[in-house]
């Protein structure tokens, strides 16, 4: 039985190719018939063969076999009709890996194609497109749709075969281009491209589906329904225009006229650059070994040289005295042996250096290479980010304006993508907190289109992501208030601090997570996940923020993540390092005196000193007077801490510990050293955060709960729920309906991340899928039980409601276990109890 | 072997395989549990196991041989012919793996 959606497709495509049967010859006739070959091998056998077999004969000129083309297409729609339910669209050629990718090809090419065409509308004045601009629009589509039926998603080439229709339409005349359906051709390609980036999560997918569907229909409504779709051949007013959209498509070959320049794309799986960074990780360390390996052999050539010298001495005490005469005359022989051989070291020594330069050079063009390779333009990132703007303008109701600026700055990929749900967040909150409504705007004067800009830079070794609103800015008195509130600051604290701090406490987890913060509602929410994102990338975020004139979040990130700049040091014979980036600088400090300093001044500041001799278990040497500091800085915070012994700056190839350390936060990782051994990389984060213990506002709110004295906060929130699941839509979609409910919510993406959240803070109940990377649901859920919060109620949501899951799920006291796609409002209530 | 300071005794540091970092898994700590202070391994061997995408260095006495084992009943049995005890390798990290959860973090 071949799928509904495919028999469409194939139905359309033999519409257009009979009507151009009737009136057109040569180059668009094989067009069209190559197109009805493609849509034909979307057909299931025999119906795919028996399309192929007529088709063939048709393009070798026998026009009977067009009668026959049409009695298949309606018997295939007959039997359409007869499916009471369309198969489910999955299973035939979903499933293998080959598909996968293809799809994620795919997907990056519908990307691709589609951002640029939303540009493109964008710009366009009340009379539309022009004949070029059609023509792109209707080739694009076209390519889009037989696309999506070769990676098996037939959802997606039947919308974009209904954006098809209506643009051939209006191209044509009939359907007059108008706002209306500028907007409405924006809607669907934003619903297309939203269809691409679920489809690998099946709940994601259905509502996917389903919001394609709407606007799919939407469309439809405003051209005027969906003719060319109706079975038969060649209806006079669909065979018209089909003849018209098959033309189009023709007229759009390449060479005639300005079509925009078109960015090649290399594509290339991340593991094996990984592999070949690896790769070049080892060159680097063999680089080492030589010139290890040249020293030698220039200190054997010195020895040499000094050994020389004394036969010569020895030559010439022997040559004093007659009888030795003989003896001498073999000595010098040997001497000449000696020079030779000295020489010949010497000569290879030379050599050696020479291939360790070039050696030196072929990894520096090596790194720079690959390198390169895993850059990706910030517009790339942008442009996967711009659909999402506009629908959450749509759906808080405002008028918003995205301004994208820099776009040609480059980044690693790795840091893009997983950067790319850090910038949603910041982008939502300044949709749906910055940017004013319209009517306030008015008030204070100003426009009612609220501007958002992104805007990428390059910053040294850095690369700077602004995203900046024009909108009311924070409030740091009511902060300040807030802070008072959560019980995470004094009042005394709170009136002295400076507006940055304020500001800066906004990430450091709950300060306005508070649904019913008034003020603040929503604002802080994800901001504490948006910090630990950007710190576990390396990078930093900083917040600025005027009254009245809008809100600018600035997130750091390093320019890759694959080789970075160190500084090394010793402690107790083992060499640490730490980012370069963070170094400020480095210091002696006295320890003469009978107690180590707890801070520091560098120039007039005091900056607190942390032994980090006793952090790994050492001690400071007795006998030394002075021992090296290094002053570091990370999120606008110094520190300084002591060493052994400074080595120096090095490039090093950043490595996981790999899952068995990832708890232990102290390291960032760890790099192996020229000779082999292992070298830890500390973590500025976390050295940060034991600096300045005060920061940590989730651990202080903690700590007045446990206090029986202390003052009770004034806390109205509702209970604390942690939702786990590796899809952003399932996270999204249920956070903001369990926020709705009252319920403060945070979101993990998988397992790891999670457990990472309930060890840093306190959750009332746990949300979690089963399937997921790193840690999955039921591993959890074990540590969670085996740990301190064995009587933590938990929910299981899941796409396989199996009976095994289900007891497995009982076992581990787990309170339910609904199956996917999950009702909120059920959630909300099993929550609630 | 490097140390990992702050690590719990079962992790008695990390070293370097073929270019990449793996850690060193004391087998008699993680038998005891990591409450129990560390029982030290007199050898310098260590047998790698790679498990779910999960490396570790096992370190152990010594190595006595490499064999294949029979099963007789519930028992195994080496080419001496004398009961073996097997330990499932998988268990084993998922144990080190539970015990290094929350308690090795600093924060």
């Amino acid at each position: 039985m071949s799928d509904a959606s495919f028999i469409r497709l194939f139905t359309h495509e033999v519409a257009r190719l009979l009507a151009a049967l009737e009136s057109e010859t040569g180059a668009v006739r094989e067009r069209v018939i190559t197109d009805a070959v493609q849509a034909a091998m979307f057909l299931d056998e025999p119906d795919a063969s028996r399309a192929h077999h007529i088709l063939g004969r048709l393009e070798a000129g026998q026009s009977e076999a067009a009668d026959e083309l049409a009695a298949l297409t309606r018997e295939l729609a007959r039997r359409e009709g007869d499916a009471a339910e369309p198969p489910p669209a999955s299973g035939r050629i979903f499933d293998t890996e080959e598909t996968r990718t293809l799809r994620s090809f795919f997907r990056d090419e519908v990307h691709e194609h589609l951002e640029r065409v939303i540009g493109d509308l964008a710009e366009l004045g009340p009379e539309g497109p022009d004949r070029h601009g059609f023509d792109e629009l209707l080739r694009l589509t076209h390519l889009l749709k037989g696309s999506a039926g070769t990676v098996g998603l037939p959802v997606f080439a039947d919308a974009a075969h209904r954006l098809e229709e209506a643009l051939a339409r209006s191209r044509g005349g009939t359907l007059p281009w108008s706002l209306e359906l500028g907007e409405r051709v924006v809607e669907i390609i934003d619903a297309l491209l939203a269809y691409v980036d679920a489809v690998e999560s099946p709940a994601a997918r259905r509502a996917a589906t389903a919001e394609l569907e709407l606007r799919a229909a939407a469309l439809d409504r405003l051209s005027g329904g969906e003719l060319t779709a109706a079975p038969g051949p060649a209806a006079p007013e669909s065979g018209r225009f089909s003849a018209e959209a098959a033309a189009s498509v023709v007229v759009a070959e390449p060479g005639d006229h300005r079509r925009r320049p078109t960015t090649h794309v290399l594509r290339v799986d991340p593991r094996r650059i990984d592999r070949l960074m690896d790769g070049v990780g080892e060159l680097t360390f063999d680089r080492t070994r030589i010139e290890r390996r040249v020293g030698e052999i220039e200190l054997q050539s010195e020895g040499l040289a000094r050994l020389g010298g004394a036969l010569r001495r020895a030559i010439a005490a022997l040559a004093a005295s007659p009888d030795a005469a003989a003896a001498a005359a073999e000595l010098s022989a040997i001497e000449t042996d000696l020079c030779a051989q000295i020489a010949a070291v010497r000569d290879s020594a030379a050599a050696l250096i020479d291939d360790a330069q070039t050696l030196r050079r072929t990894t520096a063009d090596l790194q720079r290479g690959l390198t390169g390779i895993r850059m990706q333009s910030a517009a790339a990132l942008f442009e996967r980010l711009a659909p999402r703007v506009r629908a959450m303008a749509r759906a808080e109701g405002k008028r918003v304006k995205l301004q994208l600026q820099g776009g040609d700055t480059e980044f690693d990929r790795a840091v893009a993508e997983q950067v790319s749900d850090a910038l949603v967040q910041l982008l939502r909150n300044a949709v749906a907190h910055g940017i004013e409504p319209a009517d306030q705007r008015r008030q204070a004067g100003k426009p009612e289109l609220g501007v958002i800009t992104l805007a990428a830079r390059g910053e040294g070794e850095s690369v700077a992501i602004d995203v900046v609103d024009d909108g009311a800015g924070l409030d740091t008195p009511a902060l300040r208030q807030r802070l008072i509130e959560l019980g995470a600051w004094s009042r005394e604290r709170a009136e002295t601090e400076s507006d940055d701090e304020v500001l800066r406490a906004v990430f450091f987890s709950n300060v306005s997570s508070k649904p019913s913060a008034g003020l603040l509602a929503g604002r802080g929410v994800g901001l504490g996940a948006v910090r630990e994102t950007v710190a576990r990338l390396g990078g930093e975020i900083r917040l600025s923020s005027s009254p009245g004139q809008g809100t600018t979040f600035t997130v750091l990130l390093p320019l890759t993540t694959a080789v970075a700049s160190a500084l090394l040091f010793k402690v107790a014979g083992n060499v640490y390092a730490v980012p370069n980036v963070n170094v400020v600088e480095t210091a002696m400090i006295e320890t003469s005196g009978p107690a180590i300093p707890t801070h520091l001044r560098i120039r007039s500041d005091p900056v607190p000193l942390i032994l980090l001799h006793a952090l790994l278990g050492a001690e400071i040497p007795g006998d030394a007077r002075t021992v090296p500091a290094v002053v570091i800085e990370y999120l606008g915070r110094r520190l300084a801490f002591t060493c052994d012994k400074i080595v120096g700056p090095r490039e090093i190839v950043v490595k996981s510990l790999g899952p068995l350390l990832s708890s232990m936060s102290l390291y960032a990782g760890g790099t192996v050293s020229g000779s082999g051994k292992v070298q830890l990389i500390l973590d500025p984060a976390t050295l940060v955060r034991l600096a300045f213990p005060s920061i940590e506002i989730d651990q202080s709110v903690k700590a007045d709960r446990h206090l029986p004295g202390a003052t009770p906060t004034p806390r109205e929130r509702g209970p604390r729920v942690l939702i786990v699941d590796d899809s952003l839509t399932v996270r999204e979609t249920l956070s903001r309906a369990l926020e709705r409910a009252g319920f403060a919510v945070d979101s993990a993406a998988d397992g790891a991340e999670a457990w990472d959240r309930l060890v840093s803070s306190r959750y009332d109940a746990l949300v979690t899928d089963l399937e997921m990377p790193a840690l999955d649901g039921f591993e959890l859920i074990e540590r969670i039980r085996a740990g301190a919060a064995a009587d933590l109620p938990i929910v299981v949501i899941t796409s396989r409601a199996t009976d095994t899951n289900r007891a497995r799920a009982a076992a581990l006291g787990v309170k339910d276990l609904l199956a996917k796609p999950v009702s909120p409002r059920r959630l909300a209530k099993i929550l609630g109890e | 072997v490097t140390p990992v300071p702050t690590a719990p005794p079962l992790i008695s540091g990390v070293v370097n395989f073929g270019g990449g970092i793996v850690p060193v898994v004391e087998i008699a700590a993680i038998l005891a549990g990591a409450t129990q202070p560390r029982l030290a391994c007199r050898g310098e061997s260590a047998v790698l196991v790679e498990i779910d995408e999960v490396r570790a260095a096992v370190r152990l006495d010594a190595v006595l041989e490499v064999t294949t084992l029979r099963r007789e009943g519930e028992l195994w049995t080496g080419a001496g012919g004398g009961p073996i005890q097997l330990i499932d390798p998988r268990d084993m990290i998922a144990r080190a793996r539970s015990l290094l959860g929350g308690e090795s973090t600093t924060r």
